[in-house]
């Protein structure tokens, strides 16, 4: 069992609290530094509780360090005491709040926090004493030959090894303790000195640890109240409070992201900042290259010409950039593409933290991202995508690391193995974004508005949590929630009149192309504008569909498409409504009831039925809203039942008309949204694609 | 509507194990706990012809034992196997569960598991009484990694709802490889063989019950003891039989009878 030490430096009058879980370090690191007096104020498991107090005895700290005109001797002891005291009635605090809040789940059998205060300065922390004994081993184990009179020496060595190494490899990464072992594989004669070298990292101030767990208490007039924080995923209402045999005492763990394994109150979270720096300063206003590279990095991009060359040019190219040049892309932008990935490339070395790009469907958005990346990597840099699914992850690592060839790239997901590597490219699953601490110069969020992305604080946590202090997000997404739009996109401004009041609001309806932190790709790659759904208002639609009573709109499109041979998408909104669905098909068009097929998120056959959906096999696909993205047709229309119902809202509806059309031989396609109820969010969704035609247009 | 289809599955299925008796009592539990109706009609309880010796889902044709049992009678130095029972078949549901318990630490399964765990006591043992509930203890350096005991938490559980005191009369002395890392049946029983042992204070325990008001005082005057042993998985019945063997060889409290029950068989 570990134990922790919480301490007082004192030095000059002036004093603050520490924490370690090996004394002995502190001792060697503060003995670096004249005149530093270390006096313990006590010992406990719960990593939690001595947090909780060092603040609290800080606090006390500060307000003795004022009072002058004592003797050292008497400052010390009354500093001393004000401390134990403090911490002894904040434990005292703490516990009797613990037991009132778990008497009736745990049948009044209670457990408390423990935390031993020092009374006088001999004794020595258990885990001290321990790691002396560990170290002494080892050392005997290694150098049996040698003389042991340069013992003390060694062990300062083995801890600062250990540091170096941790530095080296484990950067940029936010773990639990036991995650970090992982690392020990590699270098197994490091066992020993890992929590010693890791404290001595954090005395350094190269790195920071916290309990997993964190506890405070809420005051309130009302009551008291014990506040229980996950530090991983900063969510409070997921804690739950039990009896642990590690620290065995009180306990709380977080089971939001128990599946990266348990958060507790007694396991520590290992924080450890990279400490690459850019070669050139993020912040700087002016253009950080000189304008003549920018150009041929611009020219490069943008004009098809130069681009179908690049490989002529390549000689020159090398010659002209002494830096390396980690893009190798063939493909080319059309102008509005050329002209939005400028934007977002420049917006790396800009000042502002954060950007915007607005594509719709089927833009071509993933190429936009080379550019700006391009740039982060030269200053240095290192680039995370983050989508919120893993199968997105998958199927973008080849196509990234096919443009740059130069660099490994990482794909990141649950049950990758690549996990513990590191390298400057990482494509991750927003969840796993959680396991890394100031580790990305630029993090670029694909489809923000996809689950689980939407509304969810824990996610944009992480994504905070995971940049350097000024690093930068760029935002990638074909339906940016409302909140981002406000954030980002400038809108006009217009004049209201309330009375006899002039007053100045915000326009909405005035979308600006592009502006600081946004840039709109209005149209899609082959220029054709987006298809527009049409809303067929149904009265009694379920109704119809389950009596299998005819719906002339529904009929129509797909005896349209029928002859035209096209395939047809229905996407309804609860699993139950696909076999209702599919036997009103197989009623109506008795002559394809072997080429219409449902298919849902826990279908076993999923992956087989929607490619045997994509070599025509089948004609009709019922799904639910789980293909309403990724999933491309050529030639296809599309079908929202019941698009009234709250599944379907106006990103997700913009989403689903955004699979039609989306090749360049047949850019046209029917989308048809039918409603047995007035809602909402079909009419938006439609002016939302409208607005972007009329953009695409200009 | 959620409910009503829930209610509908569990009348539907539960008569099938559940005797007229113990049906109202058992419907409330399974209404109590929180499980969706997929779950529910997933739910793999052990069927009414199972094994009477080691409560297996199992039965060789004409005799009432499975057939770990029937070859075990046949061998020619017969070893004894306790008389356990169990609540679910250890199937892929009941993997799912268990893992994200035991092996995740989702503490929050505890009530979940310790219900169906009732419902098996009610099912099996209602008309017998025990004096006493233990657990198959965990080696200290395994319990101090994972947090917490599961077959402790469940024995805790039930002892609160049958207000029958809760011993931990054994403790740990080998950490035994992982047993599904183990290969054969014999090896596994050999590697339990003295895996256990009673706890010193286990005659202290006894003496007089804390806090526990409403528990039944546990007297002397009986000759022996009926213990019930809880663990959350039979594998091969080994820990259970190596658990069993200390107990009934200890001489503390006369003649003793000692049964098991898990979740999961
Ligand atoms: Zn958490
Ligand atoms: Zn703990
Ligand atoms: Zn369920
Ligand atoms: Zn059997």
């Amino acid at each position: 069992m570990r134990e922790y030490v919480l301490y007082v430096k004192e030095r000059d009058r002036t004093a603050s609290a520490h924490i370690t879980p090996v004394y002995e370090v502190d001792q060697q690191f503060w003995a670096e530094q004249e005149g530093s007096r270390l006096h313990i104020i006590g010992r406990s498991r719960s990593l939690a509780l001595i947090f909780a107090l060092r603040e609290k005895v800080n606090q006390q700290l500060k307000d003795v360090r004022n009072e002058d005109g004592l003797p050292e001797n008497k400052w010390l002891d009354k500093t001393l005491d004000r401390a134990k005291k403090a911490a002894g009635d904040y434990t005292k605090e703490v516990n009797r709040l613990y037991v009132r809040e778990t008497r009736e789940t745990g049948y009044g059998n209670t457990v408390c926090f423990q935390m031993d205060i020092q009374q006088t300065e001999k004794a020595l922390g258990q885990s001290c004493r321990d790691f002396k004994r560990s170290i002494q081993e080892h050392e005997e184990y290694k150098l049996e030959s040698e003389s042991k009179s340069n013992n003390q020496l060694l062990t300062q060595n083995l801890v600062d090894q250990c540091a170096t190494f941790i530095e080296t490899h484990v950067k940029g990464r936010a773990l639990l303790l036991e995650e970090t072992k992982k690392w020990l594989e590699q270098a197994p004669h490091l066992e020993t000195g890992w929590i010693a070298g890791f404290q001595r990292l954090v005395l350094l101030e190269k790195a920071e640890w916290k309990p997993s767990v964190r506890l405070e208490v809420k005051r309130s007039a009302w009551k008291n109240q014990l506040l229980f924080t996950c530090e991983r995923c900063s969510s409070q209402a997921t804690i739950d409070k039990v009896e642990c045999y590690t620290c065995g005492q009180a306990c709380a763990y977080c089971f939001n992201c128990l599946s990266m394994g348990r958060c507790k109150c007694c396991v520590p979270l290992v924080c450890i900042p990279n400490g690459d720096k850019l070669s050139l300063s993020l912040h700087a206003n002016l253009p950080t290259r000189p304008i003549s590279q920018l150009n041929t990095l611009a020219t490069r991009l943008s004009p098809p010409a130069t681009l179908a060359s690049l490989e002529q040019q390549e000689g020159p190219l090398h010659m002209h950039a002494e830096d390396n040049v980690y893009l190798r892309w063939k493909g080319n932008f059309s102008p509005r593409q050329a002209s939005v990935a400028e934007q977002a490339r420049s917006f790396v070395t800009s000042v502002s933290p954060s950007f915007l790009i607005w594509a719709v469907c089927g833009a071509g958005k993933t190429e936009l991202i080379f550019p700006a990346m391009e740039e982060i990597l030269q200053l240095g840099g290192n680039v995370c995508i983050a989508t919120p699914r893993k199968d997105v992850v998958l199927e973008l690592a080849p196509r990234i690391a096919q443009v740059f060839p130069t660099i490994s790239v990482l794909a990141i997901h649950g049950s990758s193995l690549q996990k513990w590597e590191n390298s400057r490219i990482v494509i991750s699953t927003t969840h796993q974004m959680l396991r890394n601490y100031q580790r990305f110069h630029l993090i670029i969020i694909d489809e923000v508005d996809a689950f689980p992305y939407h509304g969810d604080q824990m996610l944009y946590h992480a994504v905070k949590r995971s940049l350097v202090p000024g690093g930068k997000t760029l935002y990638l997404s074909a339906t940016p929630p409302t909140y981002l739009q406000k954030q980002l996109v400038q809108f006009g401004d217009m004049t209201t009149r309330s009375g006899c009041f002039l007053r100045r609001k915000t326009n909405y309806s005035s979308l600006p192309l592009s502006s600081q932190s946004h840039a709109i790709l209005p149209a899609r790659y082959h220029g054709f504008p987006l298809p527009v759904p049409r809303v067929e208002r149904i009265s009694r639609l379920r109704y119809k569909l389950e009596k299998q009573l005819p719906i002339p709109p529904l009929l129509e499109l797909c005896n349209d498409s029928l002859r035209e041979n096209r395939q047809i998408f229905l996407f309804v909104a609860r699993i139950e409504m696909i076999p209702v669905v599919l036997t009103y098909l197989r009623k109506h068009f008795p002559d394809f009831v072997g080429q219409i097929e449902g298919v849902h998120a826990a279908d076993p056959e999923r992956e087989h039925k929607v490619k045997a959906f994509r070599q025509k096999e089948y004609i009709m696909l019922v799904t639910t809203t789980i293909l309403e993205r990724g999933v491309t047709i050529p030639r296809s229309d599309c079908v929202v039942l019941e698009a009234e119902a709250a599944i379907f809202d106006e990103a997700s509806l913009v989403q689903i008309a955004g699979r039609v059309g989306r090749s360049a031989d047949s850019p046209d396609g029917d989308v048809l949204f039918l409603v047995g109820q007035k809602a909402t969010a079909p009419r938006k969704a439609i002016r939302q694609i409208q607005r972007m035609n009329k953009l695409g247009s200009l | 509507m959620r409910s009503g289809r829930k209610t509908e599955l569990l009348v539907d299925r539960l008569p099938t194990y559940f005797t007229s008796d113990q049906y109202p009592v058992c419907y409330q539990l399974f209404q109590s706990m929180e499980l969706c109706e997929t779950c529910i009609d997933k739910l793999p309880i052990i069927s009414l012809f199972s094994c009477v010796q080691c409560g297996r889902d199992e039965r060789v044709g004409g005799t009432s034992h499975c057939r770990d049992c029937v070859k075990r009678e046949q061998q020619v130095e017969r070893t004894t196997t306790i008389h356990n029972r169990s609540v679910l078949r250890y199937e892929e549901w009941t993997k799912e569960l268990i893992s994200q318990w035991k092996y995740r630490g989702d503490e929050r399964l505890t009530k979940l598991c310790s219900t169906l765990l009732q419902i098996g006591f009610i099912r099996y043992y209602s008309n017998e009484r025990f004096d006493c509930i233990s657990y198959v203890p965990m080696h200290a350096g395994r319990l101090q990694e994972r947090g917490f005991n599961q077959a402790e938490v469940l024995a805790q559980a039930l002892s609160i709802k049958l207000k029958v005191p809760c011993r931990p009369l054994l403790e740990r002395t080998k950490e035994t490889t992982k047993q599904s890392k183990q290969k054969g049946r014999t090896n596994r029983f050999f590697s339990m063989q003295d895996a256990f042992q009673l706890r010193v204070e286990a005659s202290q325990d006894f003496s007089v019950p804390r806090n526990t008001w409403w528990m039944r005082p546990f007297t002397k005057t009986r000759r022996g003891m009926r213990i019930l042993l809880i663990d959350d998985i039979y594998t091969t019945g080994a820990t259970l039989q190596a658990c069993a063997d200390v107990l009934l060889s200890s001489e503390l409290w006369g003649d003793h009878e000692v049964r098991s029950m898990t979740l999961a068989r």
